[in-house]
């Protein structure tokens, strides 16, 4: 069990606010979506989330307890992270990065218990790796990379996965699979998956709950349906789309116009 | 599992890489090969069976030779060898760059810059035993100032090897400085420190140096779990539960104080803290803790085989071994650069 939530949340790099007194509470057990358009501090958001920014005002709070005030070890065993770019060691296999997901468990007299050795073996069935754990990450595409840094975060074992743009880089085939392995993980283990996503439509057939970001605030959240409107999507991102129900999924679907007029 | 082998006994477990450990016996065989070789040649060659009776004898003039002369140069050797191959080795994995080494934040230009101004202000002979904690303070002196200087709210990789450089470069302008406003014997001697030599070495330099490596090695075998998390990005060498700032402090004390004190009794030998760990990584491309220990075995063996060649090659003249890493070490280095381009 973990709850994540910010109160009155303001930060920011140097000079600049981001996030202006900042509030929201992610939903337990559900995949919550963070959408926004570039600089809104959606990223900056999920940073915080994950104490890697520490507030100026305000506390981002781990089952009601600041975040900051916990040993960095402990928060470890109840959230993971997977950041933009995540590097991989020169010459690691896909292994050896999954087993760096047992480090917030392990001590120095217990460095691979049967329960590490567990995980790491359940976090590459998961993820479709078990044939590719003896390659070097370097060598795998861009897909399978993605899929072993989620397994890194599986073998974690934390209740709670904080994502920042899982799917960037990736084409459809490969975006789809990833979040549906997210969806998995959320719908079989109860995890709670907190993500940042740049597809709106996207954002719609997987969020359970979506969080809008606009100038450092959250603009508006709920389902997808509730958010995703054509005023919202106007005020939210600045752009004129139409909104359409998915005709198989039954979520909406925004068709962004653009500089064409609409028909 | 595939190449890893376990131990695991209640309350105590621990995951070997059966690869990394086999080529670890193997740099193990070439560093005693290496020694047996070292102790043999000479002036005086010692054939197995003679090397063996003057080791049997240590007062026959060849006992003394083996054991008084050519033993405690050759372990000098192997420490300043080894603790230059694992403080770069340490660098390499904390900076995340293939450059770095004690070179590169400035430990050997402290630690020279330290020395030959000491020798500058004593002039060479009164004193010279202080040589050494001499160097050790500029060597670690200077890895404080580069790191204050790199310090934003915590410091980055880049920017540590960038207030390195260029501290490095003034320390260099510092040393030059004084060698050329010294008089001419002080200077030879300080030529010879700066190439890095174990000429001279004698037990009680080797036990100092040994002891000041035992102490920092057990500073090193807690924190040795979290150094391989240290080549992740930052955010997620914290969303594991990493300290990242203070991890990067203590590795980078280590690796300083490391380099500084190989370089405090042998000279300021360059390339071996940036080769060895690149010829480590070659030798076992997994990452891991076989990969610092082959790092020291093979900055032993280069600093070694330097200081033999050193007093074999041009017999009756003895040369600094230092000469000798560059001569071997940078084809080795050349060499991995091309085979990388490829």
């Amino acid at each position: 069990m973990a709850t994540v939530s910010a109160r009155a949340l303001t930060l920011g790099y140097q000079h600049q606010r981001i996030l202006d007194e900042l509030d929201v509470v992610l939903p337990e057990r559900q995949i919550s979506v963070l959408v926004g358009s570039n600089g809104c501090g959606k990223s900056t958001l999920l940073k915080a989330l994950a104490r890697l920014l520490s507030p100026w005002s305000g506390e981002v709070c781990l089952n009601g307890v600041d975040i900051q005030t916990r040993p960095t070890r402990e928060v470890a065993r109840l959230l993971s992270l997977l950041p933009q770019h995540p590097v991989a060691p020169e010459g690691m296999t896909v292994r050896q990065l999954v087993s760096l997901g047992r480090y917030p468990h392990q001590s120095w007299i217990n460095q691979w218990s049967r329960e590490d050795a567990r995980q790491v073996e359940r976090a590459l069935t998961r993820t479709g790796l078990v044939d590719m754990a003896e390659r070097g990450v370097d060598s795998l595409s861009g897909g399978q990379r993605q899929r072993a840094w989620i397994a890194m975060a599986v073998a974690q074992d934390t209740p709670l996965m904080l994502l920042d743009e899982p799917t960037s880089f990736l084409d459809l085939t490969h975006q789809m699979e990833v979040l549906d392995l997210l969806r998995d993980l959320n719908r079989q283990e109860g995890k709670t998956v907190v993500m940042v996503l740049h597809d709106l439509n996207l954002a719609c057939r997987y969020a359970d709950h979506m969080v809008a970001v606009c100038r450092g605030r959250v603009h508006i959240q709920g389902t997808p349906s509730e958010v995703v409107t054509r005023e919202q999507v106007k005020e939210v991102f600045g752009l004129s789309c139409r909104i359409i129900q998915d005709p198989f999924f039954h979520t909406p679907l925004c068709i962004p116009f653009g500089r064409d007029a609409p028909p | 599992m595939a190449e890893r082998d376990l131990t695991r006994t209640p309350g105590f477990s621990r995951q070997w890489c059966r690869e990394g450990s086999g080529r670890v016996g193997l740099a193990l065989l070439v560093v005693v090969s290496v020694v047996l070789v070292s102790l043999s040649l000479g002036k005086v060659v010692l054939t197995p069976a003679a090397l063996w009776a003057a080791w049997g004898a240590p007062s026959t003039p060849a006992g003394m030779i083996v054991t008084e002369l050519r033993l405690p140069r050759i372990v000098l050797a192997a420490l300043v060898g080894g603790a230059l191959g694992l403080s770069g080795w340490l660098l390499q994995q904390v900076m995340r760059n293939p450059l770095a080494s004690p070179d590169i934040i400035g430990v050997t230009s402290g630690a020279s810059a330290a020395a030959v101004g000491y020798m500058a202000l004593l002039g060479a002979g009164s004193g010279m035993q202080w040589l050494p904690v001499a160097a050790v303070a500029g060597a670690i002196a200077t890895a404080l100032g580069i790191y204050r200087l790199a310090w934003q709210g915590g410091v980055t990789p880049i920017r540590l090897v960038l207030m390195g450089i260029g501290a490095s470069a003034t320390l260099g302008a510092l040393t030059m400085l004084a060698l050329v406003l010294s008089p001419l014997t002080t200077t030879l001697s300080a030529y010879v420190w700066l190439t890095g030599s174990v000429y001279g070495a004698h037990w009680g330099t080797v036990r100092t140096l040994a002891g000041c490596c035992a102490l920092l090695l057990m500073v090193l075998v807690p924190l040795m779990r979290h150094v391989p998390l240290a080549p992740l990005n930052d955010a997620l060498a914290t969303g594991l539960g990493v300290r990242v700032q203070r991890l990067r402090a203590m590795v980078l004390a280590l690796a300083a104080t490391l380099a500084g004190v190989a370089i405090a009794w042998g000279g300021a030998f360059a390339f071996v803290g940036l080769v060895a760990p690149h010829l480590a990584r070659l030798v076992c491309r997994r990452p891991g803790l076989s990969q610092g220990v082959l790092a020291v075995l093979i900055g032993s063996t280069l600093v070694m085989l330097a200081d033999l060649l050193g007093r074999t090659l041009f017999l009756p003249l003895d040369l600094p071994a230092g000469i000798f890493v560059a001569a071997i070490g940078a084809p080795f280095f050349l060499g991995l650069l091309l085979r990388e381009v490829r």
